[in-house]
């Protein structure tokens, strides 16, 4: 998944960084919320995660100016705050989950998981089709039952293949989650890792949409 | 028990005291004055008695006056014990008339009173004369009837007095009694309050009298400004806690990445942010043991002399607000003449710290901080600007107060500082204001007297101060 991280702490937001770049997603990360303020319709985030204590704008007005704007990311709040008003205030102006710090590392990826499911209507962290599976939560694919060897990049593409299957993923999208602001991508190495991709699953499970992106097809 | 242990006793036991003092100089007053009014009126009867018998006399002058004295029983009368007894002379001091209980003397009596002893008895004589008739006539009473007399009108003050004494005992207790009530109502009025929720007593402070209602206000003051300190406190705490939270956070996630990894160059990187994390909230703990003590009076400890541009240029140099990798630009122009000051170096210290790391906190990375010191005959000041959002002017005053900034949820960080500068300061017995700058931004001024404070600690370095204000500008 994109994350975009809202964090001013520089130790806090560091290790969210890094911490959720081994979970296999690409996370950017702002210190500022006003620099935060466009970034959500720039790209394309499987979710924000949004401190409420920030410099310049405040956590909670950027939650309601992004969701009077008309951003359906999902937006996780990580806060020091405790009690229930600043809970309610932020959940009742649109954001969808609430954490206090400190926060174990894989509480939050699962609460992130969880957010993804919800925005894709699914309900556990299987992809199923056919005989292809994935466990989003493992961040395994199985072939027939037979674990396949991906790297992490190849379990991005093929898991964002495999959330819109038998759809059309564009190129910039597939790009977009994997590689964030600070890395650009090297022309071709999309093609390589479908290519890799290709290789252990079957040529012809991932189609070319030429000028397009790809899809996955049973 | 002791006397004089309780109010009640004492005030009993001075009461009781005057009043018995009281019956004592009344009885003995009381004694005198009924002796010496019985003497009065016996002088009045006699003198009247005296009148009355030369009135008396008048038909029997015509009887021989050589015939021996008859005795005459006199009446009893109700009032007196008895009529006076009288004696009748001639000129020439032959009696011719005489009652039975008259002193029998020798020689007349001179006219007017006269107190003679006969057979061991006191007696007092009233004579008059009458030179028409050629007789004089003398009353008198003895002592034993004027000391009876006397006794009389002795018990007639005293007995009233003396069946009044228990009564007046009783109301002086009663009294003392009573007036302690309301003391007695405060005392439970205060064992009522709960250490753990102070309000005011459970008492009407107008129906107390005067005295007493201005204890219970001031109590009652009391009892609200502490309960007033507990919860600035238990909101502090409850802060202090909120503060530390997010470097803790940063910790724990660190941590949690160094779990995840075996790679070397993440772990390394993880480790040391975990180090400034952890130095962060070192530092957040020393500024909460500052700001703790600071609450209490006596924060000015160790005063001595030391040079002040020497302090703010080696803070600059330390660039300690720099936990970022990103160095800010600090820019100060140290005094031409060193600059000394008795303080306590390592509260400047913090206070300056804190005030570069607001300024810090505020600026652009291209933005430098300005620090100016200047100083005067009797006092230093010290200016810390920036050229950041600066602050509304309704803020100036409240961002200053602890509680306040740690409730507003915008900034982080910035909490304890001011306050912590300000009890610095005031401590010192100096000022601290914010003020805008016309160019954006703010100044910080700090006023510190030179001399903050005259302890023992700074006379230590007296003897060097002669060596060094030669050196002093003025």
């Amino acid at each position: 998944m994109r994350v975009l991280l809202v964090e001013d702490d520089p130790v806090l937001g560091d290790g969210l960084q890094v911490g959720l770049t081994l979970e296999g997603h690409t996370v950017d990360w702002l210190r500022d919320g006003d620099e935060a303020r466009d970034a959500p319709g720039d790209q394309e985030f499987g979710v924000i995660i949004l401190d409420l204590g920030l410099p310049g704008c405040p956590g909670q007005v950027l939650l309601n100016e992004w969701r009077r704007s008309g951003v359906t990311i999902p937006i996780l709040i990580l806060t020091a705050l405790e009690g229930s008003e600043a809970c309610i205030e932020a959940l009742d102006s649109g954001a969808d989950e609430y954490c206090l710090k400190p926060v174990d590392l894989a509480e939050l990826t699962a609460r992130l998981r969880a957010l993804q499911r919800r925005a894709a209507g699914r309900v556990d962290n299987h992809l199923t089709h056919g005989p292809l599976s994935l466990d989003q939560a493992a961040r395994a694919a199985f072939l027939t039952g037979k674990p396949l060897d991906l790297s992490a990049y190849e379990f991005s593409v093929l898991e964002a293949l495999a959330e819109r299957f038998d759809r059309t993923v564009t190129r910039q999208t597939l790009e977009s989650r994997l590689y964030g602001w600070d890395d650009g991508p090297e022309s071709n190495s999309l093609e390589v890792l479908v290519h890799k991709l290709r290789a252990k699953l079957g040529r012809e499970r991932i189609r070319t949409v030429r000028g397009v992106g790809y899809r996955l097809v049973s | 028990m002791k006397f004089g242990a309780s109010l009640q006793s004492r005030l009993l036991g001075l009461l009781l005291l005057l009043l018995g003092m009281g019956l004592v100089a009344v009885v003995v007053h009381g004694y005198g004055r009924a002796d010496r009014a019985a003497a009065r009126d016996v002088d009045d009867r006699l003198r009247m008695s005296a009148a009355l018998v030369l009135e008396t006399i008048d038909p029997l002058s015509q009887r021989d006056s050589t015939a021996p004295p008859r005795s005459l029983s006199s009446n009893r009368t109700t009032w007196w014990a008895s009529a006076p007894a009288f004696e009748i002379r001639t000129r020439d001091g032959r009696v011719m008339l005489r009652s039975t209980d008259f002193p029998p003397m020798a020689e007349s009596s001179p006219p007017g009173f006269s107190t003679r002893m006969v057979e061991r008895l006191e007696w007092r004589i009233f004579t008059i004369v009458d030179p028409d008739r050629g007789v004089m006539s003398s009353v008198a009473m003895n002592a034993v009837e004027r000391a009876g007399r006397a006794r009389n009108r002795f018990e007639d003050t005293l007995v009233p007095v003396m069946m009044a004494l228990p009564l007046l005992g009783i109301a002086v207790l009663a009294s003392v009694w009573l007036g302690l009530k309301p003391l007695r109502r405060i005392e439970r009025a205060v064992r009522g309050v709960k250490v753990t929720e102070l309000r005011r007593l459970d008492l009407d402070v107008r129906k107390m009298p005067r005295e007493l209602g201005r204890l219970a206000r001031t109590l009652n003051d009391l009892l609200d400004r502490q309960q007033g300190l507990m919860r600035h406190q238990r909101a502090f705490v409850a802060a202090a806690g909120h503060e530390l939270r997010t470097p803790l956070a940063g910790c724990k996630t660190q941590l949690d990445v160094i779990g995840r990894t075996d790679d070397r160059t993440v772990r390394a990187h993880a480790m040391t942010k975990l180090g400034e994390a952890l130095e962060r909230m070192i530092r957040l703990v020393g500024q909460l043991m500052l700001f703790a003590k600071s609450e209490q009076s006596g924060l000015l400890r160790d005063a001595r002399r030391f040079d002040l541009d020497s302090l703010i240029a080696e803070i600059v140099a330390d660039d300690v607000t720099s936990t970022a990798a990103q160095h800010r630009r600090i820019d100060y122009v140290p005094p031409a003449v060193p600059v000394e000051i008795v303080a306590d170096r390592e509260l400047v210290r913090s206070m300056i710290e804190n005030l570069l790391e607001n300024a810090v906190r505020v600026s652009a990375v291209d933005d430098p901080v300005e620090v100016v010191l200047t100083a005067a005959e009797t006092h230093v000041t010290i200016d810390i600007c920036d050229r950041g959002p600066g602050l509304p002017d309704d803020q100036k005053e409240q961002v200053f107060d602890s509680f306040h900034q740690v409730a507003r949820r915008s900034t982080t960080g910035a909490g304890l500082g001011l306050s912590i500068v300000k009890a610095i300061v005031e401590a010192h017995r100096g000022s601290v204001a914010l003020e805008a700058r016309s160019s954006g931004g703010i100044c910080a001024r700090v006023r510190l007297p030179r001399h903050a404070v005259d302890a023992g600690a700074g006379d230590r370095d007296h003897q060097t101060a002669g060596a060094r204000s030669a050196r002093r500008g003025p």
